[in-house]
């Protein structure tokens, strides 16, 4: 069981939703799991707490297709942020279109995150999902 | 011995007066021994002789005649002696132009010929024989000398050239073929010219020259021609040769048909003279081109205009052309007729473009279908894994009720691409006219609950006779969504208003829905706007079909829509229908 101060949980759809915090839930133990309909809204949350000082998601499980602001916009506004914490990004799609996973690929080079691609179904999450590679036993 | 002569007499011989016991008659001659001989001979006889001086030759003849007694015995010789030396001279002369003339015919290797009307005698020079191949002793008559000629037309030719110069005094001059004495068939050329005394032809005088390696090489030449004609005016291709100031020197058959025009309109001018200012420079400049690189110019593509003004196009290579000391001196045109080719090429391109838009369709629905698909999928294998390996009763009760929600949507979404696939394969719509402005308030009355509910106010600025063709269910639909979306994304600051409006355009009525509601970035969004499952406001129940669905509706009846928006003053979508009914 891996501690992880905050989780962000970014999908439209409440079944991914309730898959992802199910499948977390043997895995990691975290009091801040965040669930956004959108990108716009967890990047608002994002910046809130960036100004704030308040604690950065250390794991963002991300949608591509979203209403508002899609998978590829958070990530364009995210490193336009430029933090200095790295975030492990996970995402989540249905998508089997190898032009995502190009897409997912040039993000991966252009940024310091740790961005993970995972197609659905997701029946459990491994370690490297939580950012963390040294504790994988 | 001399007895006695006269004073001239010795001084033809320079000798003094008498006496002349000294003086024998024969050594005054030369070739005294023949004298002696024919003096012995008693008879008369004449000797030729000559003498020389300062002034030079003179010619004698001598004259021997018997002195008889009266027993009629020779007794002695007279001797008379005449000064023939004009004589002589004008026979040297004579020799000399016979010569001469034998010399001009050798080297001119011109024969002559002549007919003697009265003797009927023909006279070959040697040239001549040479040049029927017959032995230098061969003699003529007019009727071996026409047969030389090629039975036919040579033969016919010849008889009656010689019957009109003799009748009528007509010179000629004419090239026939002969057959030699050896066989041979060699071309000549003959000339004849008539003499005539009182009016009346005596003589034919004239001349023959062989040019029979000239005339084959001609012909050589002529055939080469005709050979190189021929090709060039049974070539599909348009050929013209133009000088440097681009004049059209040749042209051939395919050159003329494609303009229209004889090749006598078409030679010695230039394109400007032959086609608009626009066209004509290009090609001018293309000559110029060639001529300052001496290089080909790889083909072009022009259109060329006939005198009708029908217009073919035509892939034109131009070639320098060069003068056989290098220099060049003009260009040669080739052109290829590629309309039918380019025809296709059009139909072709358009048929590509047909078939890139319906595969972008395609690629696009492909897509959508298998994600959406896809995402229902993944969903329903998790749900069932996690309630697989669930024991907490409550939770499988929530697992399950997931699971009809998931299926729910999936029945869904398999009804929406349903509905595109409908749009997309309908093979012959029935259009019809309809009256805009009554199904809009058809549809607006359908809608009355929704738009009291939401205090709407709708401005209805469409002609009451205006009608636009449509399929009746499409046309219903696209109002309700315009009509809907309008007022499911109205800002909260400010009630809803649409304003809805059409107009012809050509043969297109454009019609349009304005609101003063939430509006789109579509800087941001743009294409995506009629994206299916797009949606851009939370929460507004979005499922991102309509517009998608509308979108495949107009376009399946040949029309197009756009929008027009700024965020948080209102969106202008605009439908336009097609009503050119051609298609």
């Amino acid at each position: 069981m891996k501690i992880v101060k905050s989780i962000f949980i970014v999908d439209d759809d409440p079944i991914t939703v309730f898959g992802i915090k199910k499948v977390l839930k043997p895995m990691a133990q975290c009091d801040d799991v965040q669930i956004f309909q959108n990108g716009k809204e967890a990047f608002d949350a994002l910046c809130d707490r960036s100004a704030k000082g308040g604690e950065i998601p250390a794991v963002i499980f991300l949608d591509i297709n979203m209403p508002v602001m899609d998978g590829w916009d958070f990530l364009e506004e995210l490193i336009s942020l430029d933090l200095e914490q790295q975030i492990t990004i996970n995402m989540i799609t249905s998508s089997i279109d190898p032009q995502d996973y190009q897409k997912w690929n040039s993000f991966k080079n252009r940024c310091h995150h740790a961005l993970n691609f995972r197609n659905k179904p997701i029946f459990k999450i491994q370690y490297s999902d939580l950012g963390d590679l040294d504790l994988i036993p | 011995m001399l007895l006695d002569a006269s004073d001239s007499w010795l001084e033809i011989f320079s000798l003094g007066q008498g006496p002349f016991d000294t003086v024998m008659i024969a050594q005054l001659y030369p070739r005294n021994g023949e004298l002696r001989h024919s003096l012995s001979g008693n008879k008369t006889f004449s000797l030729r002789h000559y003498t020389r001086s300062s002034e030079g030759f003179r010619w004698y003849r001598s004259f021997f005649s018997p002195w008889f007694d009266e027993n009629e015995n020779v007794v002695g010789s007279l001797v008379q002696t005449d000064d023939i030396t004009s004589e002589v001279e004008k026979e040297l002369e004579l020799e000399r132009l016979a010569n001469n003339l034998e010399t001009i015919s050798e080297v001119a290797q011109v024969g002559f010929w002549e007919y003697n009307r009265l003797t009927e005698e023909v006279h070959w020079c040697a040239q001549t024989k040479k040049i029927f191949q017959v032995p230098p002793s061969f003699r003529p008559d007019i009727k071996s000398g026409i047969e030389f000629y090629k039975p036919g037309h040579g033969r016919n030719t010849i008889s009656m050239l010689v019957h009109q110069a003799m009748k009528n005094g007509r010179a000629f001059n004419v090239r026939l073929p002969i057959i030699t004495a050896k066989g041979e068939e060699r071309w000549i050329d003959l000339a004849g010219k008539p003499i005539t005394k009182y009016g009346v032809p005596v003589k034919l005088f004239g001349t023959f020259q062989d040019v029979h390696e000239k005339v084959m090489a001609e012909n050589k030449v002529e055939q080469h021609q005709q050979l190189l004609s021929s090709i060039i005016d049974s070539l599909p291709l348009t050929i013209h040769v133009k000088d440097l100031d681009s004049k059209r020197i040749l042209v051939n058959k395919a050159e003329c048909e494609a303009l229209g025009m004889d090749p006598e309109a078409l030679l010695g001018k230039d394109d400007y003279q032959l086609s608009d200012a626009e066209t004509a420079q290009r090609a001018r400049e293309g000559d110029l081109k060639v001529i300052r690189s001496l290089k080909p110019l790889s083909p072009m593509e022009t259109e060329i205009q006939d005198k009708e003004g029908q217009s073919t196009n035509h892939l034109v290579s131009k070639i320098p052309l060069f003068d056989l000391s290098g220099k060049i001196n003009g260009i040669i045109g080739i052109g290829m007729d590629i309309t039918a080719l380019k025809k296709k090429e059009d139909q072709l391109r358009n048929l590509i473009n047909i078939t890139a838009v319906q595969n972008k369709k395609l690629m696009n629905f492909a897509h959508i279908v298998s994600h959406n698909l896809r995402s229902h999928s993944a969903n329903f294998s998790m749900l069932l894994k996690f309630l697989s390996n669930e024991n907490d009763p409550r939770e499988r009760e929530n697992i399950l009720s997931m699971l009809t929600q998931a299926s729910d949507s999936l029945l869904e979404t398999l009804e929406n691409l349903n509905q595109v696939v409908d749009i997309n394969t309908q093979i012959h719509l029935d259009k019809e006219p309809i009256n805009l402005y009554s199904s809009i308030a058809k549809v607006a009355k359908n809608l009355s609950a929704f738009f009291e509910k939401s205090q709407v106010e709708i401005v209805n600025n469409i002609a009451t006779d205006l009608q636009v063709h449509s399929v009746p269910a499409y046309l219903e639909s696209i109002i309700l969504n315009l009509l809907t979306n309008a007022v499911k994304y109205s800002s909260p600051d400010r009630s809803p208003r649409i304003v809805l409006e059409a107009e012809k355009q050509g043969d297109q009525i454009r019609f349009s829905v304005s609101d003063n509601g939430l509006g789109l970035d579509l800087g941001r969004y743009g294409d995506k706007v009629f994206g299916m499952y797009k949606t851009f406001h939370q929460g507004k129940e979005s499922k991102g079909i309509g517009l998608y669905l509308i979108k495949n509706q107009i376009e399946a009846m040949g029309g197009s829509i756009n929008v027009q928006s700024q965020v948080n003053q209102g969106s202008t979508f605009n439908v336009f229908f097609n009503e050119d009914e051609s298609q």
